[in-house]
C-alpha cells in the first residue's frame, strides 16, 4: 500500500484510561478506507510516517474537527485535562501550550506525569524542580529505588544526548544494534558507570564528563557531588550462569535401547559408588553441564548390540566401557560382529534375568563397579587403561557361601567360562569378596592358574553401611579375557578346558583321541565331551540297572539340557554337564553328589525322566541296602520291582512338592494283590541322596 | 484483557489428560536432565494499566477462567515478560493499553502447575511448523523442574535466554525429535519463524498469587506511580516502582521492545540479569 501523505486526527485513545495524562492521536486518510492509522514519529516533533492500526474498542475519543497532519511534517500531540476539551496541537504549539500548563493545580499532586511532560516536551528550564519532585516520589519507596529510576530516566537520556548532540550520526553499528544494547549509565557507589559497546575515545570520555558535571550543576540535589566518570568497555557479553555444577559421578551409567526410559535408580546399587545413571539421548546434556566422571559404563542387552556399537560411538572420548548383558552364555555371531564394531572396551555379563525388570538387569553391574573404581591392585602391562584383563571381557561371579571347596567354585566358574567361550590360558583376574569364605585367597589363585593366565585373586572390600549388605552374597568373581572368540576355535578350546578342568579338581586326564583316559592314585575310566545330542554314544545293550558308578563311560555334555541328563543317567553311561566336573572329588563317590545336584536343583520341575531317575535311585538305594520301613508289613520284593519297571510311573508319581533341597518324596501305589487286599494306603518314599549314596525310607 | 493469558486459542483438551500424559515425555526428560543453575531472573506478569484497579482492590494476582482448559489459571513468563517485539504494522494491529509488569521472586515458579517452553497462546501458529504428529502436551515441562532448567538446556546465561539468544550447534540426539523440533523453532530453523513469544518460558498456576513478599518490581507508566493508593501497596509488597516515559511508547518503533528494555534494565539494576 502507498504511504498516504495527509492525513486526519480524527481521534485520540488513552492508554491508560485515566482522566488526565497524554494521549495517541488516531489518523483517518480520507481515501474512504475507514482504516485507522498513527503517526511514525521521528524524534518528537516530525511525522515519519503512518502505520495502520485497528481502531482501539475502548477508551478513545473522536474530533468533532479534524486537524490535518502531513508526512514529514509537524508531529500532532493530545493531552486530556479533567472536565476540558481534548487539548491537540501540532509539536511546537503543543510545548508552548503544555509549558504553561505545568504549575495547573491538577498536576499539583501529580508529579511523575508532570516529569513525562517536562521532560517529553524538553521544557529544559522547568527540569530542575520537576525532575527533583519525581525523585522524591519515588524515594518514597526508598532512596535506591529513587536512585536506580533516576539513573535510567535521567542520567542516561542526558549522556547520550550529550554524547549524540555534536555527532552526525550515532555511535559505530547503532543502527544494526539499538541503543539500549551499545550504552548503559548508572551511579554506582558515587562513580557514573558509563557501558559502552567498545569503550570510549579520550575525546568521548571528555565530553561525557563535561556533561556529568553539568547535570550535577542542574540537579545537585537529586545526584551524588564529586562523582568521576569510569568508562566500561564491553559491558554487555552475557554473564555466563554459575552452574550449580554437581560434583562428577565416579561411575555414570548410560543406558541405551530397551533399558532407556526406566526408573532413574538401580535399586542394590552402593550407594558409595556415586553412580550417575542416564539414558544415552541425555549424554550430551551431561556433558555438558557436569565434569567428567571417573568411569562410564555404557549399558544395553546383546540382542541390542547393534545399538550398543552405535552409542559406542559418543562415548569413545570418555573413561568408556560397554557393558552387555547377555541372557545366554554361549558365545554367538552377535558378540564376535560387536567385538569387530565397538570403539570400546567391554565386558559381558550373564544376567539370566536380562532386561525384564530394570532393577535385576543392571544390578550385576555392582561388582564392576567395586573392580573398577574401588579395588585397589596392582597394575599389569597387558591391562587395558580401565584396568580390565583385555580389550572384551566377561564377567562371571559365583556364590562362594555354598561351595563345599575352593577347586568346586572355582571348577564351576571355570566350565561356564568356556561355555561363554573363553578360551584356556585366557587373562584373567579373580576378586573375592570380604569376609571371604574360609578357603584362603591363593587357592583361588592357585586354582584358576591352572584353567587361565590370571595373577593373585584381589579382595573387594563391601562396606559394612552399604545398605545392600545384608542381602548381598558372597561371591567369587571373575573377569576374563574374551577375545578370539572364532567358532572354529570353541571345539578346541572345551576340550583343553576340560582337560584343565579335571587338573583343577584333582584329576589327571590324558586325551586319546576322542576320549579322555581320567584317572586318580586309585581309578581310572573313560570320558567322553559332547557338544550336540547327536554325538552321544550309543548305549550297547539292553540294561538291567544304571550304571550310576559302575558307568564305563563318563559323557560330558557342554550344552547340557537337564532332561538329557536324567535319561541318560538311568541309562549304561553317566551323563554330567561341565559344570559338574567341580563335584567329582577324586577318592570319593562322587556320582551321587552329581546325580543330587541333577534332581535336586532348586528350579527342578518334578518332569518325567526326573520320576524315572529318581526310581532307579530308589531301587538303588534297595540294592545297596540303604533303606529303612518305617511301618511293617510291605514286600520289599514288590517295591522294588514297581521301581525297576521301565514304565514305573504306572505306580509312582511325585507327591505334592516332592522335589525338596534336601529329599525327594515319591508316591508309590502297588499294583493290588492278595497280600495287600487291606485298606492300608500306599506307601511314600522319602529317598536322600548323600554325598557317599541314597538313602530311602519307606513309610 | 490480560495479554499473558496463553492457550486460549488452543484446541480443547481436559485438564486431568493433559496432566496425566505428561509423565515420561520426551522433552520433559531432556528438561529434567539439564543442570541445576544458580541465580534467577524472576518472573513476569504483564497485564494492561485497565487492569490495576483490580490488582490493588485484591492484593492478588487473579486466576482467570480459561475456556481452553476449563479451569481457572494465571499465566506468568520467566523473566521476558513476552510480547510481540516487533509491529507489523498491519491494519489489525492493537494499540492496547500502556502495560504494567509485575516482576516476581523466581520462587513463585515452585508454584506452577505447568511449565511450557513457548507461549501456549501462540501454539496454533507454532503448530504449523511442527511436524503433524506433536501437540503442546509433547512440550510440557515437569511443574518439579524450574524454568531454570530450560533457559539451562538452550542457552549460555540468563541474557542469552532475555534476548532470545540460543545457544548455536547444541547437539541434539537424533531421537529427540520434539527437543530438536523446539531447538528449531527457538533458533529460527523452522520454515516459518515467529515471534518472541515462541521462546518465552511459560509458567501456568492454578491459584490466584497473593503479592505481599513475592513481588520485587512494578514496572509501568510514569503517571501510574502518582497513584497513592498503587505507591502505598508497592510499598507493602516490598517492591521497587519503576516508571517509564509513556509518550515513548506512542511511537510505534518503542511499542513492542519498550517493556522489554524496562524489565532487562530493571533485572540488570537489581543484579538479576547481568
Amino acid at each position: 500500500m502507498t504511504e498516504p501523505l495527509t492525513m486526519k486526527a480524527v481521534g485520540a485513545f488513552n492508554p491508560t484510561a485515566r482522566p488526565i495524562g497524554f494521549l495517541q492521536p488516531l489518523f483517518a486518510g480520507g481515501h474512504g478506507d475507514n482504516q485507522t492509522y498513527i503517526q511514525r514519529l521521528e524524534g518528537w516533533s516530525r511525522i515519519g510516517g503512518f502505520d495502520a492500526v485497528a481502531w482501539p474498542e475502548r477508551d478513545t475519543v473522536t474530533f468533532a474537527d479534524p486537524t490535518a497532519a502531513t508526512l514529514g511534517g509537524e508531529s500532532l500531540w493530545a493531552f486530556q485535562f479533567p472536565d476540558e476539551p481534548l487539548l491537540l496541537l501540532p509539536w511546537e504549539d503543543f510545548r508552548t501550550a503544555m509549558a504553561g500548563r505545568t504549575t495547573d493545580a491538577v498536576l499539583a499532586d501529580r508529579p511523575l506525569l508532570l516529569f513525562d511532560i517536562v521532560q517529553t516536551l524538553g521544557l529544559e528550564d522547568q527540569k530542575p524542580e520537576t525532575f527533583d519532585r519525581a525523585f522524591h516520589a519515588y524515594a518514597r519507596a526508598g532512596r535506591a529505588a529513587a536512585e536506580r529510576w533516576r539513573d535510567k530516566e535521567i542520567l542516561e537520556p542526558r549522556l547520550l544526548d550529550a554524547l549524540l548532540r555534536d555527532a552526525a550520526r550515532a555511535p559505530s553499528d547503532s543502527e544494526a544494534i539499538p541503543i539500549r544494547h551499545i550504552f548503559q549509565a548508572r551511579i554506582v557507589d558515587g562513580a557514573v558507570r558509563v557501558a559502552m559497546r567498545g569503550g570510549a575515545s579520550p575525546a568521548v570520555s571528555m565530553k561525557l564528563e563535561r556533561a556529568y558535571r553539568e547535570i550535577l550543576t542542574r540537579f545537585p540535589d537529586i545526584f551524588p557531588r564529586g562523582g568521576r566518570v569510569e568508562i566500561e568497555n564491553a559491558p554487555f557479553t552475557p554473564a555466563p550462569f554459575k552452574q550449580e555444577t554437581p560434583e562428577p559421578a565416579a561411575v555414570t551409567v548410560v543406558l541405551v535401547g530397551k533399558l532407556c526410559n526406566r526408573q532413574l535408580t538401580i535399586p542394590g546399587l552402593d550407594p558409595r559408588s556415586s553412580t550417575e545413571i542416564l539414558d544415552i539421548d541425555d549424554l550430551p546434556m551431561h556433558r555438558r553441564r557436569v565434569s567428567q566422571s571417573q568411569l562410564y559404563l555404557l549399558v544395553g542387552t546383546q540382542s541390542e548390540w547393534r545399538v550398543l556399537a552405535a552409542a559406542a560411538e559418543q562415548l569413545s572420548d570418555l573413561p568408556a566401557v560397554a557393558v552387555m548383558l547377555t541372557v545366554s552364555s554361549a558365545p554367538l555371531l552377535r558378540d564376535v560382529e560387536f567385538q569387530g564394531v565397538s570403539p570400546l572396551p567391554s565386558v559381558s555379563i550373564f544376567t539370566p534375568s536380562g532386561s525384564r525388570e530394570h532393577g535385576d538387569a543392571l544390578r550385576p553391574l555392582q561388582p564392576l563397579i567395586d573392580i573398577l573404581i574401588h579395588t585397589e591392585r596392582p597394575r599389569k602391562p597387558v591391562m587395558d587403561r580401565h584396568g580390565l584383563p583385555a580389550r572384551h571381557n566377561l564377567l562371571l561371579r559365583a556364590d562362594v557361601r555354598t561351595a563345599r571347596d575352593a577347586a568346586e567354585v572355582c571348577c564351576r566358574l571355570g566350565a561356564r567360562a568356556l561355555r561363554s567361550g573363553i578360551r584356556p590360558g585366557a587373562r584373567a583376574d579373580v576378586f573375592i569378596e570380604r569376609p571371604s569364605h574360609a578357603s584362603p585367597l591363593d587357592d583361588y589363585g592357585r586354582l584358576f592358574g591352572v584353567l587361565f593366565a590370571s595373577g593373585y585373586p584381589t579382595q573387594i572390600d563391601v562396606p559394612p553401611s552399604a545398605p545392600t549388605l545384608s542381602r548381598r552374597l558372597r561371591h567369587l568373581t571373575l573377569l576374563v579375557e574374551r577375545n578370539d572368540m572364532g567358532p572354529r576355535h570353541v571345539g578346541d578350546h572345551i576340550i583343553e578346558g576340560v582337560e584343565r578342568l579335571f587338573a583343577m579338581r584333582g584329576w589327571q586326564a590324558k586325551r586319546e583321541g576322542a576320549h579322555f583316559q581320567v584317572s586318580d592314585e586309585h581309578r581310572q575310566f573313560s570320558a567322553i565331551v559332547v557338544e550336540r545330542k547327536e554325538e552321544i554314544p550309543a548305549e550297547e545293550g539292553q540294561l538291567a540297572r544304571p550304571g550310576f558308578g559302575r558307568a564305563p563311560l563318563l559323557v560330558i555334555h557342554v550344552a547340557a539340557r537337564r532332561e538329557a541328563l536324567l535319561i541318560g543317567n538311568r541309562g549304561e553311561y553317566c551323563h554330567i554337564a561341565l559344570d559338574d566336573i567341580g563335584q567329582m572329588r577324586p577318592g570319593t563317590p562322587w556320582i551321587w553328589p552329581v546325580l543330587r545336584r541333577q534332581l535336586m536343583i532348586p528350579s527342578a520341575r518334578p518332569m518325567l525322566a526326573a520320576l524315572r531317575l529318581a526310581a532307579a535311585i530308589a531301587a538303588e538305594a534297595i540294592r545297596l541296602d540303604r533303606y529303612e520301613l518305617l511301618s511293617e508289613g510291605w514286600s520289599m520284593g514288590r517295591i522294588l520291582s514297581a521301581l525297576e519297571a521301565k514304565d514305573c510311573e504306572r505306580f509312582l508319581d511325585f507327591a505334592p512338592n516332592g522335589i525338596t533341597r534336601r529329599e525327594i518324596l515319591l508316591h508309590l501305589r502297588l499294583p493290588q494283590s492278595e497280600e495287600a487286599a487291606d485298606d492300608r494306603p500306599d506307601p511314600i518314599l522319602r529317598l536322600r541322596i548323600d554325598d557317599d549314596g541314597p538313602t530311602l525310607l519307606i513309610d | 484483557m490480560d495479554v499473558n493469558c496463553g492457550a486460549r486459542d488452543l484446541f480443547r483438551v481436559r485438564w486431568s489428560d493433559y496432566v496425566a500424559g505428561m509423565v515420561g515425555k520426551q522433552f520433559g526428560k531432556f528438561i529434567h536432565a539439564a543442570p541445576a543453575i544458580s541465580g534467577g531472573i524472576g518472573v513476569t506478569h504483564v497485564t494492561d494499566c485497565a487492569n490495576l484497579d483490580g490488582v490493588l482492590a485484591s492484593g492478588k494476582l487473579e486466576k482467570r477462567w480459561c475456556p481452553v482448559f476449563e479451569k481457572d489459571l494465571l499465566y506468568f513468563f520467566y523473566g521476558r515478560p513476552a510480547y510481540r517485539s516487533k509491529w507489523d504494522g498491519g491494519a489489525t494491529s492493537n494499540l492496547g493499553y500502556a502495560r504494567m509488569c509485575f516482576i516476581l521472586r523466581d520462587e513463585v515458579a515452585d508454584k506452577a502447575a505447568r511449565i511450557l517452553p513457548f507461549d501456549s497462546g501462540g501454539y496454533k501458529h507454532y503448530q504449523r511448523a511442527f511436524h503433524h504428529t506433536l501437540d503442546i502436551a509433547d512440550f510440557d515441562v515437569e511443574p518439579a523442574d524450574h524454568p531454570r532448567k530450560i533457559v539451562a538446556a538452550f542457552y549460555e546465561s540468563f541474557a542469552d535466554y532475555y534476548w532470545m539468544q540460543p545457544a548455536l550447534g547444541l547437539s541434539i540426539p537424533l531421537s529427540q525429535t520434539i527437543v530438536d523440533s523446539y531447538y528449531k523453532l527457538i533458533t529460527g530453523g523452522l520454515k516459518e519463524t515467529f515471534d518472541d513469544r515462541c521462546a518465552a518460558i511459560e509458567i501456568q498456576l492454578e491459584e490466584s498469587l497473593p503479592l505481599t513478599g513475592e513481588v520485587i518490581g512494578v514496572i509501568g507508566p510514569n503517571s501510574m506511580f502518582d497513584d497513592p493508593v498503587l505507591m502505598d501497596q508497592i510499598i507493602a509488597w516490598g517492591a521497587e516502582p519503576r516508571g517509564y516515559q509513556l509518550p515513548r511508547m506512542f511511537n510505534p518503533a518503542e511499542i513492542g521492545g519498550r517493556l522489554l528494555d524496562e524489565v532487562a534494565r530493571f533485572l540488570s539494576d537489581r543484579g538479576y540479569l547481568a
